[in-house]
């Protein structure tokens, strides 16, 4: 059974929602990146926003959007996946607690802190009823979310799955993360990448996700069970924060010779970001053309069928093959 | 298709027992362990009584022989114990199997270290690698050499069902061979003022279905279940019926008063049983002891079943209190068991019918009827509704 992503968009810090590919990037030189603010208003109501958390609005707008561009108005299933959930309401209600020793909190900030939050307000909107599941893996938060999906859609289950990638970043939580390893000569980041994945043809065809839990990988094995050679792969989507990230070293010499995408400097990173690598490798395929900005390794694309998409951040890695129709 | 997953190991650890034969044992003693509030670290721990394991992060190291302590989260050890006892039951009756992995759920992760660091406002940000909902289930995946998949799901207090759900697709997508699911949490500052700010703590002992009912008692611990297919497991002790997974969508954390998620979700999974109403034994309800939970559920289970016709039923959180993810994952566990030994437990703490529902939870441990089919529902704020059907 074929799958296809019928719609597709993301609140990035380089664009927000509706927008083609940038043909360049701002990269602003402070510590982390935040969304660049979509017009919230034309997809949720002023007073429901004023409630909202950027990861609740983000999500809950980036959803809506790829449902209006596929002319759904209730998808048969919402499947968020996000790594570190609401984290501004979380250390909100915390720094509350501590504040004032334990009186009294409000519980908005609570309400507001479970994960799954999105994924509930995008039922509430809807008045769906359906299927609805958040996962919170860190890096493969938005892997396990799609392969649930795919599973989905196999069992005939459903025809148009709303599935994503969110994630926040505020002065608080990059404090908090600020000291990890995994985020060590990055700009940690935030946004929102959403997709109706369908059974219905359409332009960009999902052939799969792989999800490797270790620090090894046997590209040509993985990619097997995707049916396909590393030859026939047109271009790849590397996830490396800097020229030279060893964590991709072995990716870059089995592609030397394809055209590169990056993504990640003028995204940020975070547990979701492999969302927006998917969107923008959707963009790519259904526009047949990769922006020079976005090249890393300066070959040029001629073909635009197959596009192989690897994330690796720790012991976390993941592949994620689209083509064209 | 939905006959072929089976239940070949199952673990728990909670306020009644360090293992499933302790819990059972508690359960058909009528002995809850729902008491004052002992290694918490909170301003309100003599105001409410919860569901405390009782152990100490060292004793729970000491018991999974682990070297040291202050880098597991408490969410991380209690997970680790229960899964453990899950997957070595499941290899004694089956051997090991190749393609393992671990679905596992939790709503707060690593927030007890969280909470402490930030209280004690250190430099030490390291505790952020325990923070997240997937830092326990990696390290019971590295404990239980179960690494070939891993994920953990939060839906809230509805978590745990959906992780065996994704599991049993896990399986049937041919994805993986032996997974284990289910869920945990540790009782935190955080959630105890968060459940106290919406004014649903009961000070006291907790009343699921009474009248009288006041609010829900927090606690901790963990439950999970190995699933396999039939086909390659002849040994096991049940198989997974049927499941469901339904949004109320009504309201961020309250539930519709016709309880129309709940509905849904028990519909859906005995549809997909093949079970008739009347075939199920026993519904271990979701039953926090919240007026609002206890309303709208006892609404949905008269309009599945028909009043009057409402299967024994009864809440092991009058046990057990709450442990919001790890409930979904010790009732399949406390579900199981009720198959293997024909047992229903009683619902403690019950005096008094919730006017306009009509419906009396069993008050006795009843152990002389057949239990072929057992019914286990979970719900969680976000409007997530789920229910599985365990069967013989």
């Amino acid at each position: 059974m074929d799958i296809y992503i019928k719609s597709s968009d993301s609140i990035n810090a380089q664009l927000s929602l509706e927008s083609d590919l940038p043909t360049s990037h701002e990269i602003t030189g402070s510590a982390y990146y935040n969304c660049i603010n979509p017009d919230y208003k034309k997809y949720i109501s002023p007073k429901l926003l004023r409630r909202m958390s950027p990861i609740i609005k983000n999500g809950v707008a980036c959803s809506l959007s790829v449902l209006k561009k596929a002319n759904i108005e209730q998808p048969d299933a919402i499947i968020v996946g996000t790594a570190l959930g609401c984290i501004k309401d979380t250390t909100g209600f915390l720094s509350q607690l501590i504040q004032e020793n334990e009186e009294l909190p409000h519980p908005t900030c609570f309400i507001q802190s479970t994960h799954n939050t999105i994924a509930g307000q995008l039922a509430l909107l809807l008045s769906c009823h359906q299927y609805n599941l958040t996962f919170s893996q860190m890096h493969i938060s938005f892997e396990t979310a799609l392969l649930d999906a795919q599973m989905l859609l196999f069992e005939e289950k459903a025809e148009n799955v709303l599935v994503g990638g969110v994630d926040e970043m505020s002065e608080n939580a990059y404090n908090l993360i600020n000291g990890l390893d995994c985020y060590k000569n990055t700009i940690p980041g935030e946004g929102a990448g959403f997709f109706i994945l369908s059974s219905e043809e359409s332009q960009v065809k999902f052939k799969g996700v792989r999800i490797i839990n270790g620090t090894e990988i046997d590209f040509t094995r993985e990619l097997s069970y995707l049916s396909i050679t590393p030859e026939d792969i047109d271009m790849v989507v590397g996830g490396d924060n800097f020229t030279e990230d060893k964590a991709y070293s072995e990716f870059h010499k089995l592609f030397a010779n394809k055209p590169y995408l990056w993504y990640k400097p003028f995204m940020g990173e975070f547990g979701t970001v492999s969302s927006i690598a998917l969107w923008l490798a959707t963009k790519v395929l259904e526009g047949k053309q990769a922006p020079g900005c976005w090249i890393k390794n300066g070959i040029i694309p001629r073909k635009f069928s197959n596009i192989l998409i690897y994330n690796k951040v720790g012991n976390e890695q993941s592949l994620m093959l689209l083509s064209a129709q | 298709m939905s006959k072929d997953i089976v239940i070949t190991g199952y673990g728990v650890i909670c306020s009644i027992g360090t293992n499933a034969q302790e819990c059972l044992e508690s359960l058909m003693n009528k002995r809850s362990g729902i008491g004052n509030i002992r290694y918490l670290k909170s301003v309100h721990k003599d105001s409410f009584k919860s569901g405390e394991v009782k152990m100490s992060n060292q004793e729970l190291a000491e018991k999974l022989r682990l070297p040291s302590f202050e880098k597991y989260s408490r969410t991380s050890l209690l997970a680790m114990v229960a899964a453990n006892e899950a997957i070595t039951m499941a290899n004694q009756l089956n051997g090991v199997k190749e393609r393992t992995g671990v679905v596992s759920s939790t709503t707060v992760g690593g927030m007890d270290i969280t909470e402490n660091k930030y209280l004690k406002k250190t430099a030490d940000y390291l505790y952020l690698l325990t923070h997240s909902c997937g830092d326990s289930t990696k390290k019971v995946a590295g404990f239980i050499n179960a690494t070939n998949y891993y994920t953990t799901l939060n839906t809230a207090c509805s978590s745990g069902t959906n992780a065996l759900i994704h599991g049993v697709r896990l399986l049937k997508n041919n994805i993986l061979d032996r997974v284990v699911v289910g869920g945990v949490d540790a009782l935190t500052m955080f959630t105890l003022n968060g459940f106290n700010s919406l004014k649903i703590l009961d000070a006291d002992l907790c009343k699921p279905f009474d009248a009288n009912r006041k609010g829900l008692n927090l606690a901790e611990g963990a439950g999970f279940i190995v699933l396999e297919r039939q086909e390659k497991s002849t040994r096991y002790a049940c198989r997974v019926s049927g499941y469901a997974n339904a949004n109320d969508a009504y309201h961020q954390t309250a539930s519709s008063p016709e309880g129309a998620g709940a509905f849904l979700s028990m519909m859906e999974a005995l549809k997909m049983s093949g079970l008739e109403a009347e075939d199920i034994d026993y519904i271990n309800v979701h039953g926090t002891g919240t007026d609002n939970n206890d309303f709208s559920e006892g609404a949905a289970l008269n309009r599945v079943f028909g009043k009057g016709k409402v299967p024994p039923f009864s809440s092991t959180k009058s046990y057990t209190g709450h442990t919001l993810a790890g409930a979904a994952g010790i009732e399949a566990v406390f579900s199981v068991l009720a198959i293997l030994n024909n047992v229903m437990y009683p619902n403690l703490n019950f005096k008094d019918v919730i006017e306009g529902l009509d419906l009396v939870p069993l008050t006795e441990v009843v152990k002389d009827k057949e239990v072929k089919n057992v019914l286990s529902n979970s719900f969680g704020f976000g409007g997530n509704n789920s229910t599985v059907i365990f069967s013989e």
